[in-house]
């Protein structure tokens, strides 16, 4: 773990020297900083896989815990695995980003390079004010990013995200001093042995659910992400549907469930209803919308709803599904915003849904893996979102029969926003305001395929993922003995 | 040997998908019908095995899901059930591949067709042979997904890919209701296996069970066209029409019947869900017989047949005789195909691709053989005694009167009034093609001949299934100690077989014959002699009487009305007033005009308004005196003071 942080320290460090002062012609070699942290998140991908062979999976708790400028360092099974997908799907934005950003390259890769790097900070360190600090951090870079790279209503998107996150965050905030004051400590493994009373958690989860829900987000306050994902770039977008979405699942996960877990598993019910307006709501809403990203944008709110009707289902199918949900969602959410923000924006300029029409004609391939990508979000067995989805289903009908029931809703509203935009995309004769264009590059085709690879095997096999899971979800689990 | 039969289709329809554009267009049809064929012989193989010798194959490759209590394995059953649905669907699969052959010869995406067939053929024999819940439900999906793209496989037509749209969105209403059925379950008995749940049906809560086989009915009706769940059944025959032989006579449609079917255990301990089975099979049989003898397009007819046929399954699961079901499962898919079949075939062969029935005529002359077909599969749906038809259909209708209750009474009367209908329509349909005056062009009649012969070899093999295979098959599934009760549970109370068997009378076997016979032989004097009887339109009554069937009960018209325009509406009234609206008012647009609104204030105050800024000054001293001697009169006179000022 300390060899990772090092590298990526000194790597991040060394690549902004090399920007700044222009060591090497940069007019000569060209895309060099992109190339240098692309090999720097290969490396950390390298170096992270090769983790699981030093862990012990029957091991409970934290794994490896190493202390590093006084704060704990360590992971568990739930932290490795977003560790080994914000590696990976950093490699993706990177690569995604590779040619279409044209001015200030440089300054793109690097931000997009310590977005991540700060974003995998944030699951191994084991205290809270770092995880606070982290968790807000992720927002300079992408603010920086939206600001400057974004679309054409980049100023909106990056002060929605800004204003919607920072003053969220000012509740977590709050929550987190209440935490320290009572405790007197915020380290992970101390805090998670002591239980506060119920008024005061109560107090607690209200505010940790206002910062953690919009980050999720949750219905009333989910308005920044569609704005924020069609205005942001290729790469800003992967990542806030890859893992900053996660990162509230993570904050429940490290919180919530294991620090205030009576008065989670009390406002539970609240939650459910939460979580089955976020679903339905966000699913008719979609069914309006006319923006390409913005559909897709809705798509993850929607799923991440289902995510938490999991998470809080206090049984070990809700939790692993949730987990199983989230991990699925990170790659096919990126691979639906790589078809539609980098592939048809790149080519065409326009995210208007009414302007394509019978794509399949002259990009075959593009429209096998649009198909293949919106069947994987929709739930199709076999691919690994169904894993999830159903785990978290039968968790929270387990859960309650009766509100859990409706998260099934998600099974039929999915399919019909995604293949009203699959099929009108696809099917159809050629449209002649549409001008032919070539198919995909090997770039964008590689990144499709290392996304569809993991959906496929996984979806097969899904026992690679949930083994290393078992132990440290198995922790979250409350149950009260009388 | 199991692995053979399920997976050889799937690499096929891999190897013709990934590969066919290196190894062209004949090697991957011959890959393609190759890995059938493997599939095909295997499982005649093991249906001796498992018939005859009563053997039973369970193969479990490996884990799929382990989660906590639930254990899900990527297990396959072979058993007597599984491997005699496995029978109609591998030999219809594999002639419907060779009849694609001929049909989709022109295409120039054949190799796509070809793998997307057999990949619907791998996704279907996963959902017989799935030894749990969750293997049945992923065959369950991906015949779904697998109909999507053979539907639309024209994906320049419009029309086309709509329809794909509905059948998917449709399936997936039903598939919604599925997931909360396996979920329940899960809740119930904490596992998916087939074993698990039906070993302990005796113990389980008869509402529990109750509501979890209405969440799977739900979704087996919107699979196997219940009344109610089937406009995608008549949209989808805008697909080729190998794709409507296949999964629309002997694979889609069936699936919810073999769920059911495989569900034998614990139906029998819910007797509302018999009794609503029942009532939705009979409902759904009648009006699809209904809807076709107005309906018009070859193929939508052929289709409304099939939904009547599922709709006389669906009764014999209600009335607990799953053997019957099972056997007219076999037998119907036989016939139904072979009628579908030579649909295409005059389809294929009329130059303008026409497939409305009022176009055609007088065909006999032209295309023998394809009357041959047509009638032998016509006559064999119409159950006329010796054919196939006669020993599947009739026994079922004859055992809801024996069943001596009243819904079955009831019910029988629906069986038979669409008995009846189908005879009708049958024949309507055999009179429009072949005996009809000539409606088509003379340029459609001079270049009318037979197809190539390629296509009539799997059409003669099935012909030959429709006469013989009832009379061969019939004691193995229909007979006293058939080797099926093994595999399925009738409650001691609902078994009605000896009843129907030894106490009815002759006269209520005959009916349905009768009165067929009698209708048909009317239906043809009319034809031949009174047509004018049949102007429809000159008649006000009968005109609406004929519309009201034709647009097929207005149902598509309510359904796009109320559910689908409104929920688009309730969709777009969310994100006008809520998600654009309200959201954005009381969010960023709130937040930021409300800072400008008070930061504006404030700049009045500073910048433009002294007198304001000093009689502040004035009041925070009246107030902080008085506040300080805690005196209220003061107070009242330090106000009257700021006033004045």
């Amino acid at each position: 773990m300390r060899e990772l942080i090092i590298l990526n320290f000194y790597g991040i460090i060394g690549l902004i020297g090399l920007a700044k002062n222009k060591l090497i012609s940069i007019k000569q070699n060209k895309n060099l900083i992109g190339k240098g942290v692309l090999i720097i998140c290969i490396l950390s991908l390298y170096l992270i896989i090769n983790e699981l062979k030093e862990i012990n999976l029957t091991d409970l708790g934290y794994l490896r815990v190493t202390r590093l400028l006084n704060i704990n360092i360590g992971y568990d099974g739930i932290s490795l695995i977003f560790i080994i997908l914000t590696l990976y799907l950093g490699v993706i934005s990177i690569i995604s980003n590779y040619k279409n950003i044209v001015a200030r390259k440089e300054l793109y890769m690097l931000l997009l390079m310590s977005l991540i790097i700060l974003m995998g900070l944030n699951f191994v360190c084991l205290d809270l004010i770092s995880f606070y600090i982290l968790f807000e951090i992720t927002l300079i870079p992408l603010f920086l990013i939206i600001g400057i790279y974004g679309g054409s209503n980049k100023n909106k998107a990056a002060y929605y995200i800004l204003i919607y996150t920072l003053c969220s965050s000012l509740f977590m905030l709050l929550s987190i001093i209440m935490i320290y004051i009572l405790y007197n400590n915020v380290d992970f493994i101390t805090i998670n042995s002591k239980i506060i009373s119920m008024e005061l958690q109560s107090l607690l989860l209200i505010g940790l659910m206002l910062g953690l829900g919009v980050k999720t987000p949750l219905v009333p306050i989910h308005t920044w992400l569609p704005t924020v994902h069609s205005e942001s770039p290729l790469g800003g977008s992967i990542l806030l549907a890859g893992i900053v979405l996660k990162l509230a699942i993570y904050g429940i996960i490290r919180i919530l469930l294991s620090n205030i877990s009576e008065i989670s598993l009390l406002y539970a019910p609240i939650l459910y209803v939460i979580g089955i307006i976020t679903i339905i709501y966000s699913s008719l809403v979609t069914l309006s919308q006319t923006d390409l990203k913005v559909i897709i944008a809705y798509s993850s709110i929607s799923h991440l709803g289902v995510c938490i009707l999991g998470i809080f289902a206090n049984n070990l199918l809700g939790i692993v599904g949730s987990l199983v949900l989230c991990l699925a969602h990170g790659f096919v959410s990126p691979a639906l915003f790589i078809l539609m923000g980098g592939i048809l924006y790149d080519r065409y300029h326009n995210r208007i849904l009414f302007y394509y029409q019978g794509l399949t004609q002259f990009m075959p391939i593009f429209a096998i893996y649009l198909v293949f990508f919106s069947f994987c979000n929709t739930g199709t067995p076999l691919s690994y979102n169904f894993i999830g989805e159903f785990l978290c289903i039968s968790g929270a009908i387990i859960k309650h029969p009766f509100i859990g029931a409706f998260t099934a809703a998600s099974v039929i509203l999915s399919a019909c926003y995604q293949f009203k935009l699959t099929n009108k995309l696809t099917s159809g004769s050629f449209s002649k305001y549409l001008s032919i264009t070539y198919d995909l590059l090997y770039r964008e085709h590689f990144i499709l395929l290392f996304l569809a690879i993991p959906t496929l095997i996984l979806g097969i096999a899904p026992n690679i993922i949930s083994n290393l899971l078992f132990l440290s979800s198995n922790a979250l689990i409350y149950s009260i003995v009388i | 040997m199991i692995n053979l039969i399920v997976f050889s289709t799937l690499i096929g329809s891999l190897i013709s998908g990934f590969l066919g554009r290196y190894i062209g267009i004949k090697w991957s049809r011959n890959i393609v019908c190759l890995s059938v064929f493997i599939s095909l012989i295997t499982t005649y193989i093991l249906f001796i095995s498992v018939m005859i010798n009563n053997n039973e194959y369970r193969n479990i490759i490996m884990s799929w899901i382990n989660v906590d209590f639930l254990n899900i394995d990527w297990g396959f059953l072979i058993d007597k059930i599984s491997i005699s649905t496995l029978i109609p669907v591998v030999t219809i699969s594999f002639l419907v591949h060779i009849y694609a052959l001929v049909y989709m010869n022109h295409d120039p995406h054949q190799q796509r067709f070809f793998s997307y067939l057999s990949f619907f053929t791998f996704g279907m024999i996963l959902l017989v042979t799935g030894d749990n819940f969750l293997i049945l439900f992923l065959g369950w999906e991906l015949i779904g997904v697998a109909s999507y793209l053979l539907i639309s496989f024209w994906f320049t037509r419009i029309s086309a890919a709509k329809s794909g749209l509905n059948s998917l969105l449709m399936n997936r209403f039903g598939d919604t209701f599925l997931v909360i059925g396996l979920a329940l379950i899960i809740y119930l008995v904490g596992s998916l296996n087939f074993d698990t749940l039906f070993s302990l049906n005796a113990y389980l809560s008869t509402d529990m069970l109750t509501i979890i086989l209405i969440c799977l009915l739900l979704g087996c009706a919107s699979k196997s066209v219940q009344f109610g769940l089937h406009t995608w059944l008549l949209n989808s025959m805008e697909g080729p029409t190998p794709v409507s032989s296949l999964l629309h006579a002997a694979c889609l449609v069936i699936a919810g019947v073999y769920l059911l079917i495989r569900c034998s255990f614990i139906i029998e301990y819910s007797p509302i869900i018999l009794i609503i089975i029942l009532i939705s099979g009979g409902i759904s049989t009648l009006v699809s017989g209904l809807m076709a003898i107005a309906s018009n397009d070859i193929k939508r007819i052929i289709a409304l047949s099939t939904m009547s046929q599922v709709g006389i399954m669906m009764l014999g699961i209600g009335i607990s005789a799953y053997n019957l079901a099972l056997f007219h499962l076999i037998c119907h898919s036989f016939f139904k195909a072979l009628l579908f079949m030579s649909a295409g075939a005059i389809i294929h062969a009329v130059g303008n691709g026409y497939q409305d029935i009022r176009t055609y005529g007088s065909f006999l002359k032209f295309l023998p053989l394809t009357y041959i077909c047509i009638l032998i599969a016509s006559l064999s749906l119409m159950a006329l005694p010796g054919l196939t038809g006669y020993y599947s259909k009739d026994i079922i209708i004859e055992t809801l009167y024996g069943s001596y209750t009243l819904t079955g009474y009831i019910i029988y009367w629906f069986a038979l009034g669409s008995a009846t209908l189908t005879s009708i329509y049958s024949i309507r349909l055999i009179y429009y093609l072949f005996f009809n005056k000539p409606n088509n062009p003379k340029y459609i009649y001079l270049h009318l001949r037979e197809n190539p012969t390629l296509m009539y070899i799997p059409m003669t093999i099935l012909a030959l299934f429709s006469i013989f295979i009832g009379y061969l098959i019939k004691d193995l599934y229909l007979g006293m100690g058939t080797p099926l009760y093994n595999n399925m549970f009738i409650h001691p109370n609902n078994l009605y077989f000896i009843d129907t068997e030894f106490s009815l009378n002759t006269y209520i076997k005959l009916l349905p014959l009768i009165t067929s016979i009698l209708l048909c032989i009317i239906l043809i004097l009319f034809y031949e002699l009174y047509y004018n009887k049949l102007f429809i339109y000159n008649s006000k009554y009968i005109k609406y009487i004929y519309k009201f069937f034709n647009q097929k009960f207005y149902y598509d018209q309510i359904i796009n009305n109320y559910a689908y325009r409104s929920s688009l509406y309730i969709s777009y009234l969310l994100n006008t007033y809520i998600d654009k609206g309200i959201l954005i008012f009381l969010g960023p647009y709130g937040l930021s005009s409300l800072s400008l609104h008070l930061s504006n204030l404030i700049n009045k105050l500073v910048f433009f308004n002294l007198g304001l800024i000093i009689e502040l000054i004035f009041f925070s001293l009246f107030l902080a005196l008085f506040i300080h001697s805690y005196s209220l009169l003061y107070f009242f006179i330090a106000l009257i003071i700021f006033i004045f000022i």
